[in-house]
């Protein structure tokens, strides 16, 4: 994928060209944005109101990572949607275990292949976003960001327009009460999932 | 045991990602040798972190594509629907100006120059059809025509010209004019019109692409 011919075409006004940065950058918004909400609808709203979003602003991006970029974008929105969960409380009328029985299995990427597999992927996805769910906002961003979206902490960072000491204490404190949390559901983990050996 | 203090959380933290300059690596990994509870909440850290980097991806739930609509595009007027507005608007000018100034241009006769040159002797008699009480007094009175007439056929007879235009094919008043003003409103009505239809068009064909 040419992303910087894509990315001058959208800055010229063309929208298949950005269609086709949209196509392939979705998942990954999608995905920051369920992890950072924790409900698919607000999810899946924050993602089109990100894209619409980058479109009218993207004569303004100054080249760097696109992804970065557009991460910024999507943060920023679930920052809006969380104030505006705060002010307007929404419960569901499902419970957690009931949205995730009936969750569609095109959402996990990583589909195994077999039956097993799968209920345990399930369960393990289930298990981390109730943890993340229950850490502060400011804690869950950085987890989300460095640790499932795989960003360094200087991206994360630039981000969240934040010094690099905050991310790195954001981060340490988020690990540390998600460890709490996960280990009280250890044994629904797979097998696989051992304590690794320490390495950077 | 020795309790961590954040301080050593985020020093851990940061050791796990590579954050750390080599002399502090270098430091930690001594106390780690001595300290078995802080090798043990390195481990859990690095297993957490692992579940974390492991946690199952979502896909978007559907195409989050933008429709021009969604993204604000307008669709590109065609060349033609410009000329189209263009040419209705001065229409409309034109017609303002014609309104306002009382009628066309083409309210004075429009004949070949002779026939402008015969016009002083005809005037009067327009001027006294349509004379007003204050100009009565400089214009001849009607009972005065016969009068007139001798002057009239003595100029005639001057000009053969004049001989060749009969009074009969002069327009009456206003009647160019009001012609005029209809072909201006009709030709505004169709360009704006025809205007209207291109742009409707180009956007019915860009939203339906989208």
């Amino acid at each position: 994928m040419e992303e910087a011919r894509l990315i001058h075409q959208a800055q010229q006004g063309g929208l298949d060209a950005f269609n086709q940065l949209v196509l392939h950058y979705q998942d990954q918004v999608y995905n920051l944005a369920w992890r950072i909400l924790g409900d698919p609808d607000a999810a899946a709203d924050v993602t089109q109101d990100t894209f619409i979003a980058a479109f009218r602003k993207i004569g303004g991006f100054r080249g760097g990572s696109f992804c970065a970029w557009l991460l910024r974008i999507a943060t920023n929105r679930c920052y809006d949607e969380l104030r505006r969960q705060k002010r307007r409380p929404v419960r569901p009328l499902e419970t957690e275990d009931d949205d995730e029985k009936d969750a569609p299995r095109r959402w996990l990427a990583d589909s195994a292949p077999s039956v097993e597999a799968q209920v345990a992927s399930r369960q393990l996805d289930a298990a981390i976003q109730r943890c993340l769910d229950a850490l502060p906002e400011h804690f869950r961003l950085a987890a989300v960001l460095i640790d499932i979206e795989g960003l360094s902490y200087q991206q994360a960072a630039r981000l969240l327009k934040k010094p690099l000491g905050t991310i790195r204490s954001r981060l340490a404190r988020a690990r540390a009460r998600l460890r709490d949390c996960l280990q009280q559901v250890r044994e629904l983990f797979p097998d696989d999932f051992r304590l690794p050996d320490v390495t950077s | 045991m020795k309790t961590l203090t954040t301080k050593d959380l985020q020093t851990l933290s940061a050791y796990l990602d590579g954050a750390l300059s080599p002399r502090a690596s270098r430091r930690l990994e001594a106390r780690l040798a001595q300290e078995p509870a802080l090798q043990q909440t390195l481990d859990e850290l690095a297993w957490t972190r692992q579940v974390l980097r492991r946690a199952p991806k979502r896909r978007a739930p559907r195409s989050f594509v933008l429709s021009p609509r969604m993204a604000g595009v307008r669709a590109p007027v065609p060349p033609l629907a410009r000329w189209s507005q263009l040419a209705a608007m001065l229409a409309l000018v034109l017609l303002f100006f014609v309104q306002a100034g009382g009628g066309l241009p083409g309210n004075m006769p429009v004949a070949e120059a002779p026939i402008e040159e015969a016009a002083p002797l005809i005037v009067p008699t327009y001027r006294e059809a349509a004379s007003t009480s204050a100009e009565g007094d400089e214009m001849p009175p009607e009972k005065d025509a016969p009068a007139a007439a001798p002057l009239m056929a003595e100029e005639q007879a001057a000009s053969p010209v004049a001989d060749e235009t009969p009074t009969g094919l002069m327009p009456e008043p206003g009647e160019n004019g009001m012609f005029g003003q209809v072909v201006l409103l009709g030709v505004a009505l169709l360009a704006g019109g025809l205007s209207i239809v291109l742009r409707y068009n180009a956007h019915r064909r860009l939203h339906a692409s989208g």
